[in-house]
């Protein structure tokens, strides 16, 4: 169902519940209002992933504008933050992989998400960001050399997060 | 640290690096609440508010809409007009024409 799917997306950009319930309820009333503005161009799962991957990276710039100190945002974001998706055994590896996702560029963000997260097949993805396959692949490898600079800078050296 | 622990070390963390790139393989989707697709539907208002044209508007498109229709009356009349003159000028041709009898 597409609440499942909205939620799953959004839960991947924000790491947080509350948000990514906020955001579930905002796209379903934004594809309540806009149902007319629809052309069928494009498949209706599509024009749902595209609201809400708007949603969501708005909900993300609304938070950067938030008077608070980055070390706040981080605390009140994704420090206690566990995937529910998530088997209990690796719930600390997720946290670090999504702390690391955080940090990508808007659309590396977007096609790492959707791919790896979300699973939707690479052409899907290049449906729902309006680029090609291969820009799809290009953006996926550039993200990926990325989370590894990233999770080998924050390697916990033997040490868990809490 | 010597290169062969350091080889060690690097290798331990890009091993846990390829774990952490895989820890979302198998994961279940994230299912909300129960209650949050009521929520929704809650938020959903019964009836869509009809959209208000404001009375000014209204008197403009009628205007707009006179204008046309007598646009289009006054040119069909021309057109009338000028198949009336055209079909006297013809019946006056023909009448000239029938005069000249032997």
């Amino acid at each position: 169902m597409y609440k499942d799917k909205v939620y799953h997306t959004a839960i991947g950009y924000l790491q947080n519940i509350e948000e990514a319930e906020e955001i579930t309820q905002d796209v379903f009333l934004t594809i309540y209002n806009k149902a007319e503005t629809f052309r069928g161009k494009s498949k209706v799962s599509t024009w749902i992933y595209r609201i809400t991957i708007n949603k969501a990276l708005n909900q993300l710039e609304k938070r950067k504008r938030l008077p608070l100190s980055g070390s706040e945002i981080q605390e009140s974001h994704s420090v206690d933050f566990n995937h529910p998706g998530i088997q209990l055994e690796n719930q600390e590896k997720a946290w670090f992989l999504l702390t690391a996702i955080d940090k990508l560029p808007a659309n590396q963000k977007t096609a790492f998400i959707l791919s790896y997260i979300e699973g939707l097949p690479r052409h899907e993805v290049g449906n729902i960001m309006g680029v090609t396959l291969k820009s799809i692949e290009g953006l996926l490898q550039r993200a990926k050399s990325q989370l590894r600079k990233q999770l080998i800078s924050i390697y916990p050296e033997g040490k868990s997060k809490k | 640290m010597s290169k062969g622990s350091n080889f060690k070390v690097m290798g331990k963390k890009e091993q846990w690096v390829d774990e952490v790139l895989r820890s979302f393989d198998n994961a279940k989707r994230a299912i909300p609440k129960d209650g949050l697709f009521n929520e929704i539907i809650a938020k959903i208002p019964n009836n869509k508010e009809s959209k208000i044209i404001p009375l000014v508007h209204l008197t403009w498109i009628a205007a707009a809409s006179i204008i046309i229709v007598i646009v289009n009356v006054y040119a069909l009349k021309l057109q009338n007009d000028n198949i009336k003159n055209v079909l006297e000028s013809h019946n006056n041709e023909i009448s000239l024409l029938s005069d000249y009898t032997f």
